[in-house]
Parts: structure tokens; sequence; C-alpha cells
């Protein structure tokens, strides 16, 4: 209903006390530190740079450490609720410890994986090199003697084993071949030192290439023998690793408080940063709700500090906070997507939601439909217990789809026309002539369209009032006569002509005579105002625009609907068989599955447009920003409410 | 038979208002997918950098789809009047010439709308690549060009479903 007052918070605490300060603070949840204006009274800025850094790679270790834990949690569980967990017990009794330990372990182990990768890599690659070189019976090591070298390498198979034998005896070269595969003969050479530069050409012509292979160690047989026992050990430690990370998986739970703990410590040195800090002193600014003020006193004067709650002054960049009741709160966040409203200026979000709610039903207008999202949404509450902002985005549908489901009734849709189509394919009786408690939308799309642009009219003059409600407080009850009434009058005189045209005239130029004469009062002598109010009377056609906007509702209530018809006659199309019956089911899932995700996500769009641009404009300040208190992490666990936590309460968690 | 009689058994009033339900779907069709596909290779483009974004330029994504499913609505409606899926109607060629005229306002608006917020939507991811919290906005731009599309189905249903056939 409203935005909620602010006030200035201020404290002044030794520069010891102030982590724990900001730790309390962030357990309050109620206070929005702001970035002090570095050049204010010449303080400088509470950097921490280094604590920081470190803090953020401790926090990236946790992080890497859990994403490996969670790849070996086996499946995921659909729905995974969030313990409540007193995090100074969980660092009190060890568990923060071995929840190190975990992290320690996971990284030592995957660190292991990661060499043992390597390693492999290199002793099937040694093997693959060997492979060929099994027979050969020296030492790799053995390059020669003092007089001989011992060459290895390769003929091309097309080179003929005997005549490449008999060439190189005739120079003097013991050539031995090892193997042959489909490409390459494999040799060995041996010849005395002294031939070596004249041979170069001689080998060079038979297509010789040297092939260099590990220079030490014993002979390639037992050296592939060896690589592969590496092999297999290493497989055998890498299967042990991921069976210990398969154990350790277990400790998730305690790795994941862990996460939240570090991650909350990184947000109190983050908010620290945003203090201004003398020798011995720090100093935080920031705002709170003015309903919070007892709580965060009551947190502060358990410590040596001085501060001061004050009023916002003019000129501040005060953080907007939005109050709403349990209905409207949901709505708060398609106001957000808009944009917040200023501070001191009026919060619509509930003559917004309600407008939203009836708009967002005649759009979407079905019984089945709605059904759906009501379920969907208040059932994916209640499962999956999710945080307060995916809370509030489901509840705000859930609303929508009730108000689905009533306007679905009074226009007889069903999932489109399924009771029809499937009393007269399926069962072969006689539908009911009627269906709609009011008048079905396919068959009277005029009346749809009149009633369109009604509920248009009523939404328009709804925002027309809350501005002549605003002029008011404002005290200018005046400007809300001339600005919002004299354009009333003319609406009225407009609808007046088409009822009783006698009365209507009069109240017409009335109402024209009205604009003229006091929309212009801004400009100087009358001419200027006179002018002014002729012109102001250009208005008359973004009246008329706004208003022909809302055919949408008819456009997008239709699409829904016909759509919703022709997977009706899809699926009843082979009649009341068995076959008819699978079909129907196959084509009712998907179809209207599919129709359900589209049309959501139009009449959403257009749901909201129409507030933001047809009602919005009328009334709005925008240009607050949201209020964000620093909070402790809750990624995984939730914390227990301060009370709950007691003798922990001074506890630096 | 003559050429000339061969082209008058084709032009019957049925022949002629199938081709309203054709235009009304390719070529709307023709627009969201070119459009949905230009939104496509920018939001490819941002998910490179942030996978985690993919919901909400999904959303961006679609917007520009809806022209298509318009003019399938059309199409639709036009197929039910004209009773090609039960008793077909007899219609002259008037009749049927009406209806390609009914399928003209969202088979040319379809297509040029559909492109236009495709434009505004691929400027939207990118708006969203710097600041994903404003996304709202973007859709709300993207949303705002919609609105002639809107129309001009308007336009073809009502001139449909008041059509006097049969």
């Amino acid at each position: 209903m409203s935005i909620s007052k602010m006030k200035k918070l201020t404290v002044f605490a030794h520069a010891a006390d102030a982590d724990r300060v900001v730790r309390r603070l962030m357990r309050c949840r109620c206070v929005d530190v702001a970035v002090p204006e570095n050049e204010e009274n010449g303080l400088r800025l509470n950097l921490c740079e280094a604590e920081r850094a470190a803090q953020e790679e401790k926090l990236s270790r946790i992080n890497a450490a859990l994403a490996f834990l969670h790849k070996h949690s086996g499946k995921a569980p659909l729905v995974k609720l969030r313990q409540t967990v007193d995090r100074a017990a969980f660092c009190a009794d060890g568990s923060a410890k071995e929840a190190w330990f975990t992290v320690e372990r996971v990284e030592e182990i995957t660190d292991r994986l990661a060499e043992i990768r390597a390693e492999r890599g290199r002793a099937e690659l040694l093997m693959e090199q060997l492979l060929p070189w099994r027979g050969y019976d020296l030492p790799l090591g053995v390059t020669g003697t003092g007089r001989t070298r011992v060459v290895l390498g390769t003929f091309p198979a097309s080179a003929d084993r005997e005549y490449v034998h008999d060439s190189l005896a005739i120079d003097g070269v013991h050539c031995e071949l090892i193997g042959t595969d489909e490409r390459v003969h494999y040799a060995v050479l041996i010849f005395h030192r002294a031939d070596e530069d004249k041979l170069g050409g001689r080998l060079a012509e038979l297509g010789f290439l040297r092939v260099s292979l590990k220079d030490e160690g014993a002979e390639p047989a037992a050296e592939f023998d060896a690589a592969r026992r590496a092999l297999r050990w290493l497989g055998d430690e890498a299967g042990a690793l991921e069976k210990e990370l398969n154990t350790l998986a277990e400790k998730t739970p305690l790795v994941e408080v862990l996460a939240d703990i570090e991650q909350t410590t990184l947000t109190a040195i983050k908010t620290r940063e945003r203090m201004a800090r003398t020798e011995n002193c720090v100093m935080l600014t920031g705002w709170l709700p003015a309903d919070a003020e007892k709580k965060v006193t009551a947190v502060l004067e358990r410590f040596a500090c001085a501060w001061e709650i004050t009023e916002p002054e003019e000129g501040d960049d005060v953080p907007i906070l939005l109050r709403n009741n349990g209905f409207a709160a949901n709505f708060e966040w398609v106001l957000g997507m808009y944009a917040y409203p200023k501070y001191g200026t009026y919060d619509p979000t509930f003559v917004m939601s309600i407008f939203y709610f009836i708009i967002f039903g005649i759009m979407f207008a079905d019984v089945g439909y709605g059904l759906m999202l009501v379920l969907g949404c208040f059932g994916a509450i209640k499962l999956l217990k999710p945080r307060e902002g995916m809370k509030r985005f489901l509840s705000m549908f859930g609303y929508c789809g009730i108000s689905s489901i009533v306007w679905g009734v009074v226009l007889g849709s069903y999932f489109g026309d399924l009771p029809k189509m499937f009393m007269t394919k399926m069962l072969g009786i006689a539908p009911p002539e009627k269906i709609a408690l009011w008048f079905d939308p396919i068959e009277e799309p005029m009346t749809f369209l009149i009633f369109s642009l009604a509920v248009g009219a009523v939404h328009l003059l709804g925002g027309m009032a809350v501005q002549f409600y605003l002029l008011c407080r404002e005290g200018k009850p005046l400007d809300a006569l001339m600005d919002v009434g004299s354009w009333w009058l003319l609406f009225a005189g407009i609808a007046l002509v088409v009822i009783k045209p006698d009365i209507g005239l009069w109240v017409l130029i009335a109402g024209l005579a009205s604009i003229i004469l006091t929309q212009g009062r801004h400009k100087k002598g009358v001419i200027g105002r006179l002018f002014g109010g002729i012109g102001k009377l250009y208005d008359l056609v973004s009246y008329m625009s706004d208003l022909l906007s809302y055919s949408r509702i008819l456009a997008l209530g239709l699409a829904a609907a016909v759509i919703a018809q022709v997977i009706n006659i899809l699926g009843t199309l082979k009649g009341g068989t068995v076959v008819g019956y699978i079909m129907f089911v196959l084509v009712f899932l998907v179809g209207h599955g599919l129709n359900l995700v589209i049309n959501v996500l139009g009449t959403f769009v257009h749901a909201s447009r129409l507030q933001y641009i047809e009602f919005f404009n009328k009334f709005y300040v925008d240009g607050g920003r949201p209020f964000k208190p620093a909070l402790p992490a809750d990624t995984y666990t939730l914390e227990p409410e301060p009370s709950a936590v007691g003798q922990h309460e001074n506890e630096s968690i | 038979m003559t050429f000339i009689d061969f082209l008058s058994t084709l032009l019957t009033g049925q022949n002629l208002a199938l081709l309203g339900a054709a235009v009304a779907v390719f070529v709307a069709g023709m627009g969201s997918a070119k459009g949905v596909g230009m939104v496509g290779e920018a939001a490819a483009g941002l998910l490179t950098e942030d996978p985690s974004k993919f919901g909400k330029v999904l959303i961006l994504q679609a917007l520009p789809g809806t022209q298509g499913i318009y003019g399938l609505i059309t199409a639709f409606l036009i197929v039910f009047k004209i009773g090609i899926l039960g008793d077909p109607v007899e219609l002259t060629v008037a009749q049927g010439t009406y209806f390609i005229m009914a399928a003209l306002p969202i088979a040319v608006v379809g297509y040029f709308s559909a492109i236009k917020q495709a434009r505004v939507a691929v400027s939207g991811v990118n708006l969203v690549a710097k600041r994903p919290d404003e996304v709202g906005k973007a859709i709300t731009s993207a949303a705002l060009v919609e609105t002639y599309a809107i129309f001009a189905v308007l336009v073809s249903l009502l001139l449909v479903l008041f059509a006097q056939v049969g």
C-alpha cells in the first residue's frame, strides 16, 4: 500500500569492532549500507583489498570443490529443501573443520586425478610408440658403442626388404628389420661411427626416417609392459580416488553450510568496504525502515559505539522498500520490472494488482488453464519451498490463475470448447446450447470487444482517479479538479451524447470549455492560455489510443481460445474408440501444455504493458532504487531466526 | 478443356478463401521466423559469455514469434468458417476474395512488425548483457511494437468472424 518510511543510520564504531557490528547488522536483515561520498569530511574508505581477495579465493576453492561433490553425489533430487543450520554451532562443534578438511581432500583428489589423466596420456602415447619395436632386444639406452652407432628408423613399406638389407650390407651397415605394418618397415641400423656422414645420402635415397624413442631405459618389450602396468595402476588409483569422492560426497551438506558461511563473510567484508574510516574508528552510513529502528538499536547497544538515526534529508538517495498486503505484495516485482517509485511518492502496487488480476483473467479466461496455473504455482510453493522472490513470482501467477478460472466460467471456456467437442465427438451426445454464464467470445466477438474497451475505460479512469487523489494529497484540490475533473466532464459529455443527446450536448460543451479555459493556465497572457487550452484538447487523441490499446484483451483472449479449439478438434478426430482416446490424451497433454505456456507469456507481457503504459502514465513518478539490505548468504541453508540462536549471539558468525 | 476452362475450375470461392488462410500463415510466419532467428543469434552471442541468462533472453526471443501465431489463428478461423474440416460451404468467387482481403492485415503487418520487434529485442539482448536486472524494460519496449500486430489480427479476426457465408 505504501512506500516504507526510511531512516538514515550513522554508526561510529571502534575499528576493531567493525566486523562484528557489520555481521550483527546483516543478521537484522534490514540495513542497506550506503556507499559514502568520498570527499565527505576528508574521510577515506575502509578498503580491505587483501582480505577480500583472500576471502574470494577461499570461496572459489569451496565452490570448485562443491561442483565436484555435486557431480559425484549421484542424481540430484528434484526437490531440494534448504535446512536450517545454526552457523555458530556449526563452527563450534568442529563441523566447519570437517567441511574444510573435505574441501582440501577434494582438492587433493581432483589435483591428483588431473595428474593421473596426464600420466595416463603419456603412458598410452609411449605404448603406442613402442608397440612395433617390441621385437627389438637392445635396451633403449644403448645408442652405440665406442665405434658403432645404433639408429632406429623406418623404411617405407613399398621398399623391398631384401633389397634394403642387401644394399645396406654393401655399405657396411648391419640392418635388422624388426617388423612391418601397412605403412612402414621398422628397422635397426648398426654401423661404424666414421660412416655416419657419408651414409646420410644413401639412407635418404632408401626413404629412411629416423625414429626417436625415449633415449634411456630397458628393452622396448620391457618398457612396453612397464607402461602397461603403470596404466593399470593409474587406472586403479583413479578408481579408488573416484570412489573416495563418492564417499566424500556424503559430506556435501557440510561443505554447503561452509560455502554459505564464507559467502556471508565475503558480504561482510564488502559491506565493511563501504565504511569510511580514520585511524581507529569506522563510520557506517545506511538506511533502515523506520519500524526496524528498535531492532537495530538493540543490536547496536551491545557494542561500544555511537549511533544516530535521523530522518532523510532533501537530496538523499533513499532506497525504496514497498509494503503491501499478502495479495498485492506478490505483484511488487511487476512494478520492479518497470521502475520503483521515487521516495515520498505513491506506491501503486495495490491498485495495480487488482487491475492486473482482473485483466489477466479476462485475457486468459479459461477454467482449465487457470486451474493448471493455480495447481502448478501454489503446488510448487508448497513442495519446493522456494526463496521469497520466487515465491512471490509463483504466487502472482497462482492468483492470476484464480482470476482465469472465474472469467473462464463467465465466458464459458474449459480448455477452450473441450466440453462441447468431447460430448459430440467422443461421447456422441448433444452438448448444452450455452456453456458460458454470460457470452462466448468466439460467437460474439463484438460484445467481447466492447467489454474489453469498457474494462480499459475503467482502468484509465482508475488511473486518473489516482492522479486526482494524489493532487488532493499534495494540497492541490483545485488542480485536481481542473486537470482531471475537466476531462471527466468531457468523457461524461461524450457518453451522454450517445444516450441522451439533449443533456449530453451541454455537458460535452461544458467539458470542452473547462479544458480550453483551465489547461493553459500555466502559460503567460490570455492568448497563450487560450491556445494552451486548445492544444491540450489534442490529448483526446492519446486517450483514444490508450483506450483502443485495450482491444488486445480481445485479441489475446481469442488467440488462446482459437488455438485451444484447434487442439480439441485434432484430439477428438478419431472419435470415442480406444485409439481415439489414446490420441485424445496425447494431443491434450502436448497441445494444451504448449498453448498454456505460449499464452501465459503473452498475457503476462501484455497485462504488464497495459499497467506500464496506459495506467502509470497518468500519475506515476518513478526513479527510486530498491532497498537492498546486506544479508547473510542462504544459497544452501537457512539461518535460524536471531532469537533462536541464544547464547551464540555475540560470536562472530 | 481449354486452358481458360482449367483456370476457371481452379478459381473457386473455396480455393480463394484457402489462399487467404495460406497467406495469413506464411507471410506472418516468415516474419516471425526471421524475427525469432535474429533474436536467437544475438542471444547465442550473449549465452557464450553467460549461459545463466538463458531464461531472460528466451522471453525476448519468443516475443517476435507471436505474429506467426496470429497468422495461424486467422488461418484456422477461415478454415472453420468455410467448413473445410466438416461440411464445406459453397462460396462465390467474391466471397472467397473477401477472405483474402481479411487475411491481408495480419499477413502484411505481421511480417513487418515481427522483424521490427525483433530488432528491438536484439537491442534488448544487448541491454540484458550489460544490465540483467533491466530485462523488464527490454521486454516492454519490444512488446510496444507488438501493439500493431495485435490491431492487425483484431481486424483480420473480426472480418473473418463476421463473414456472411453459407
